[in-house]
């Protein structure tokens, strides 16, 4: 486990000098001035809270998701490429070890951009609304097990396709898994869809995770308690998916030539 | 009798391409002594980078097995005994060496309470004990392939693999390195050292084995390689001033209108016997040994040699 740990460091340390976190940082800024922006131009209307928390958390949550995509679908490529992952794996260490490095060091990367950018938005909005606006850290939670479990399954595509395709097929699940079935249904087999469609929409939805029960914006924004120990399967919900890709990932990657 | 440190053994490797199947390897046998400083040479494409990546267990052979002092490749106890330096590694250069140092010899399995001892002795043994903290980013090419030896050596390993170590760097910094080999070499580690520079193994190996087209061409001692081919060079000046009759060489005209040849030294007897008569007076009769480059050269086609 020390050596999972002092790897996943080295990559943390790589991935966090990325030019892609000046991003990050710019739309922290842009979300700190949010609500007062908006609050600024809703001529008396009080809606500015929730519409700022709306527009915020669907920032946050598609910039993490696509960071976490790109950041995973490029660790282990990047490394094959500039070959450093050769004196690495000439270590005796087990290719899953390698790999569990490189997902926690992604998942760390992306928790820290996720709960940075949430961080900013609720205290814009606190500072307006003189209360704290903690359940935006709920609803980015939520997201955060998306990333998680969308970073897995790039790095497992990511085990034996380039960084672009990893990251096309890992936004692909993304998108697929966020409908919901009947959307899916609908979009795939429509109202005069063949049945085969019908079947390949059922299947889709049976064989990926189901990213739609994370989306928890909706209820959150609009007062809704959400039931006990939600966050809770949520979260194992994720964790049985993050196994799955990462044992599935070592699979691909251990019959790898490198 | 040294024992072996490394044994391929009618090992095969086949890749498969859009191009159809590419054999790179077609049953090598290699036996490597212990305690020697073995020299692969072979052109581009022979077969020695797959050889090196199985022996390192990054790939796995379609056939035949490799062991490493009696483990297969690729297991953990093979792996525990190499230390691997490939040929363009670009590391993460944002660190510094003893940084980057430890994290290689965790990987390595070295204790906790171990680590820092480990690595400045081995940053010590490659002569960066100055340079400890400075990032990589600040080292040049020649300090980057010393630090690359002392990641490789970090761990303690037997055998050290070494894939063009000497690439790109400039003479002061390749005999730089070559002298570390054989001081590590004294040190009692058994050294897999694969170069294009034909030169530095006749320099520095013990024994050497000549790849080409995925099946050994050659190897052993340095000396029961290049040993066979002692050649004599023999320049004659002839009573008529025409070429000397007989098949058993073939001569050419010197500037001087002597008669020059290049023949084997077991058949100079027997071609001297045959001059008897037609020559005025030997100009000139000296031995060689043939270099490693010229064997190479005869063992590879040219149009593969001059891609090495």
């Amino acid at each position: 486990m020390t050596a999972v740990l002092r790897l996943s460091r080295l990559y943390f340390l790589g991935k966090v000098r990325q030019q892609v976190h000046l991003a990050t940082l710019f739309l922290g800024v842009i979300l700190f001035m949010l609500p007062a922006y908006v609050n600024a131009f809703s001529l008396g209307v009080n809606a500015f809270e929730k519409i700022s928390k709306d527009f915020g958390l669907t920032l946050i949550h598609y910039f993490g998701i696509g960071l976490s995509i790109l950041l995973a679908s490029s660790s282990i490529p990047n490394d094959i490429e500039k070959r450093s992952v050769y004196p690495i794996l000439a270590r005796p260490l087990n290719r899953s070890q390698y790999i569990t490095a490189h997902y926690l060091a992604t998942v760390a990367i992306s928790a820290m951009s996720f709960f940075f950018l949430a961080g900013c938005l609720c205290l814009s909005m606190s500072a307006l609304t003189k209360a704290w606006e903690l359940n935006v850290f709920t609803v980015v939670f939520a997201s955060f097990l998306q990333a998680a479990i969308v970073s897995a399954i790039c790095i497992a595509f990511s085990t034996f396709a380039g960084s672009s395709l990893a990251a096309t097929l890992g936004t692909v699940v993304f998108l697929l898994g966020s409908l919901p079935g009947a959307l899916m249904r609908f979009f795939l087999a429509g109202k005069g869809g063949s049945n085969l469609m019908l079947i390949v929409a059922t299947l889709l939805k049976a064989t990926l995770p189901n990213l739609s029960i994370f989306a928890l914006k909706e209820p959150i924004l609009s007062g809704q308690a959400l039931p006990s120990n939600y966050l809770g399967s949520l979260s194992a919900y994720a964790i049985g998916w993050i196994a799955f890709s990462i044992l599935f990932a070592t699979v691909l990657f251990n019959r790898r030539d490198l | 009798m040294s024992t072996a440190a490394v044994k391929f053994e009618s090992v095969k490797k086949t890749y498969k391409s859009r191009q159809g199947k590419i054999e790179a390897l077609k049953g090598l046998d290699l036996v490597i002594p212990e305690g020697q400083i073995f020299g692969f040479a072979g052109p581009n494409g022979a077969g020695k980078s797959t050889s090196i990546k199985i022996l390192v267990g990054l790939i796995r052979p379609d056939e035949g097995a490799v062991t490493v002092f009696g483990h297969p490749s690729g297991s953990k106890a093979a792996k525990s005994l190499i230390g691997f330096l490939p040929e363009v590694t670009l590391y993460h250069e944002f660190m510094s060496a003893k940084e980057l140092l430890a994290i290689h010899a965790t990987l390595s399995g070295i204790p906790a309470n171990e680590i820092a001892g480990k690595c400045e002795e081995a940053l010590e043994r490659v002569g960066l004990s100055d340079r400890v903290n400075y990032r990589l980013k600040e080292f040049s090419k020649g300090m980057k392939q010393r630090f690359g030896i002392a990641q490789a050596i970090v761990g303690n390993p037997k055998l050290l693999v070494l894939d063009e170590l000497t690439s790109g760097l400039d003479p002061k910094a390749q005999a730089e390195l070559l002298t570390l080999l054989t001081e590590l070499k004294a040190q009692g580690l058994t050294i897999f050292f694969s170069s294009h520079h034909l030169r530095e193994i006749e320099k520095i190996c013990d024994s050497v084995a000549i790849i080409h087209q995925g099946t050994l061409r050659t190897s052993g001692t340095l000396d029961e390689v290049l040993g066979e081919d002692v050649t004599v060079s023999l320049k004659v000046m002839t009573k008529d001033g025409q070429e000397p009759k007989g098949e058993l060489a073939q001569w050419r005209r010197d500037s001087d209108g002597g008669f020059l040849t290049i023949i084997k030294k077991s058949e100079t007897l027997a071609l001297i016997q045959s001059l008897e008569g037609q020559v005025e007076r030997i100009h000139n009769l000296e031995t060689r040994r043939q270099s490693l480059e010229e064997i190479f050269h005869r063992m590879t086609p040219k149009e593969e040699a001059e891609k090495s």
